[in-house]
């Protein structure tokens, strides 16, 4: 147990220093960007644009606000943003992300239990049509992206056959398009992962010892195969988690979801940097916290795990 | 008696067994002719103010223009492969990028060993944690913003052409910017083990340097691994050009990209108009492009025996 403990400690630490080098990156990269953001408001007047700029902090030495920024950020607090003027980045973040949430959270549900059913179904019937429709879709999820798939699924389930609604928020028959958009590719990786793990899992010498003990096929496949192959579906599950669960800009967009994605891309377009940096800030710390927890949940499962 | 091969030459047999692999290499070579013909051929050569037809706007495929006009009348049809063009262009430059400063990056680090081996790979491992879409955006935004000061500062050089190769360079840097980690963890790997190799040995009692030793001996041994990773790399560099550009960070009009054509496309799916040529034609052709990459570079991996 204290192995465990130091274990976590170490990853713990590493995680934090990789929060502090992206805030420290974003702080600075976001200051190399030339130009003023507040050029493009009615403050053509120098005057008013420094009493915008120290409203902000801005006129302050660079170190200062440098110490500020880190101070605000540990505790999630990225201040004002400068586009939605009477808003903070945290009010802005916490109205996006339950529906971000909500939505991956649905997707990443489908693509897991799907995939992972297909992807044993299909190491255990390799060769069957269940494995070549498995690899169908594992190709397709990886070869079609979402910004191809939405219009066409908008196209012919929503407008041709109007069985769907093409986009919005709040009815569950909106959230069907959206969640098949997110999921098909997570549900390929997922499929492929669980198919591979699966495989690899039956040529080990414990399926042999499980066989030979007279164990039903169910039981050596779902309990002993599917069990040990599936180590690499949950390193792929932390940082997928973090990416669907903060949102994508493409889906919100087509779909006209209220959700955080959208402020990856257009805080940068609108130099809305703080907005910017807490939205990468939320995605990085469940990034780092995901993983973390995807380490001890091996360490857990698999007792082989070297903890030093 | 056998005939004794060469390693390449075997790889090259168990290529040709792969019909599916065979087949998407054809494909893909005729997605890059048509990439260089078609435009050529079914477009007027000029700014592009001729090609526009403001009667013919919005037509469905038809007799003329098998993939329909767009909403100011101008054919679909070399518009797809013009895109399709600058995206095979900014990809394959992107590529070679991340591959110099892959295997530059990787070598050194596992050929020097120890404290500076274990710094550089510590500092990929920082990269590694950054959010890739956000430090494009914000590379974008840097580069960007300089190059607008540039070409305000120096009017001359604000011709079409100079702006357009502006953008597609800035495109291609950043994302070979941000696809090298990879790359130099797998050359790294290959290095580590390769130093210890007797044919290095020979080298350097034959007095070769460091840096002969490790670009002329070791890193031509590793070529395999690194262009089977390439190929497998190359359709995510492809789908991230479109995804830029469909977000409006790429290339701008008059320029085309695919992820610009369907961006407009999208825009202009409406209850009463599907418009439908102008999502399927580019998606379709972005999705067989980005399923032959994949299966050519399944193809090599097997073929060559990485892994």
């Amino acid at each position: 147990m204290t192995r465990l403990a130091g274990f976590l400690v170490r990853r713990l630490a590493g995680a934090a220093i990789v929060l502090w080098a992206v805030l420290t990156l974003l702080f600075f990269l976001v200051r190399a960007v030339p130009g003023d953001p507040f050029a493009t408001e009615k403050a053509g007047n120098p005057a008013i644009r420094e009493v915008i700029r120290q409203q902000y902090g801005l006129d302050r030495p660079l170190p200062e606000q440098y110490i500020r920024f880190l101070g605000n950020a540990a505790r999630l607090d990225f201040g004002p943003s400068y586009r939605y003027k009477s808003w903070s980045v945290g009010q802005i973040l916490r109205q996006g992300f339950p529906v971000s949430a909500f939505l991956g959270f649905s997707a990443l549900a489908l693509a897991t239990g799907l995939g992972v059913t297909a992807g044993a179904l299909a190491a255990a019937r390799r060769n069957t049509w269940i494995d070549h429709l498995t690899m169908g879709v594992v190709v397709a999820g990886i070869c079609i992206p979402g910004f191809v798939l939405a219009p066409l699924l908008i196209i012919l389930l929503a407008l041709l056959l109007p069985v769907l609604p093409p986009a919005g928020w709040g009815a569950p028959s909106q959230l069907i398009l959206p969640v098949l958009v997110l999921a098909l590719p997570n549900l390929a990786y997922i499929s492929r992962l669980t198919r591979a793990g699966v495989l690899e899992a039956l040529q080990k010498d414990f399926i042999v010892t499980a066989r030979a003990k007279g164990l039903a096929e169910r039981q050596v496949l779902y309990g002993h195969a599917l069990r040990n192959g599936l180590a690499p579906v949950l390193a792929f599950l932390a940082p997928a988690t973090a990416t669907v669960v903060t949102g994508s800009f493409v889906v919100e967009t087509i779909f006209h979801v209220p959700g955080m994605g959208k402020y990856f891309v257009s805080s940068f377009l609108h130099a809305d940097y703080p907005l910017a940096i807490g939205s990468i800030a939320v995605y990085s710390l469940l990034l780092v916290g995901l993983n973390v927890l995807a380490d001890l949940a091996q360490a857990l499962l698999d007792p082989r795990v070297n903890l030093e | 008696m056998t005939e004794a091969r060469t390693p390449l030459q075997m790889a090259v047999r168990r290529f040709r067994k792969n019909r599916l692999a065979g087949v998407c290499l054809l494909l893909l070579a005729l997605a890059v002719a048509a990439s260089l013909a078609v435009p050529a051929v079914r477009q007027p050569s000029g700014a592009g103010a001729e090609r526009i037809a403001p009667g013919a706007g919005l037509l469905p495929p038809g007799p003329g223009h098998p993939f329909g006009t767009d909403a100011i009348g101008r054919d679909l049809l070399p518009r797809v492969f013009e895109g399709l063009r600058l995206t095979f262009a900014v990809g394959i430059s992107a590529i070679v990028l991340s591959l110099a400063l892959g295997i530059a990056y990787g070598a050194v680090a596992g050929y020097c060993g120890g404290r500076v081996d274990s710094l550089m790979m510590r500092g990929v491992d920082v990269l590694y944690g950054l959010p890739t879409i956000a430090i494009i955006m914000l590379a974008i935004s840097v580069f960007k913003g300089y190059g607008d000061l540039l070409f305000a500062a120096r009017e001359g050089i604000l011709r079409r052409e100079n702006r357009f190769l502006w953008e597609i360079a800035l495109i291609a840097v950043v994302l070979g910017l941000t696809s090298w980690l990879t790359i130099a963890r797998i050359v790294r790997g290959q290095v580590l083990s390769l130093k210890e190799a007797e044919f290095v040995e020979a080298a350097r009692a034959a007095g070769a340097g460091h840096l002969r030793i490790l670009f002329r001996h070791i890193v031509p041994n590793l070529l395999g691994p690194v262009i089977v990773y390439a190929t497998l790399t190359l359709p995510a560099i492809l789908l991230f050009e479109s995804l830029l550009s469909f977000l409006g960070l790429g290339v701008q009009e008059p320029n085309v990209s695919l992820g610009l054509l369907l961006d407009d496309g999208i825009k202009r799916i409406a209850a009463t108009s599907l418009n439908w040529w102008l999502v399927a034609f580019p998606g379709t052709l972005l999705a067989a492009v980005l399923f032959c990459l994949n299966v050519v570079g399944d193809g090599l991996r097997d073929a060559l025996d990485v892994r």
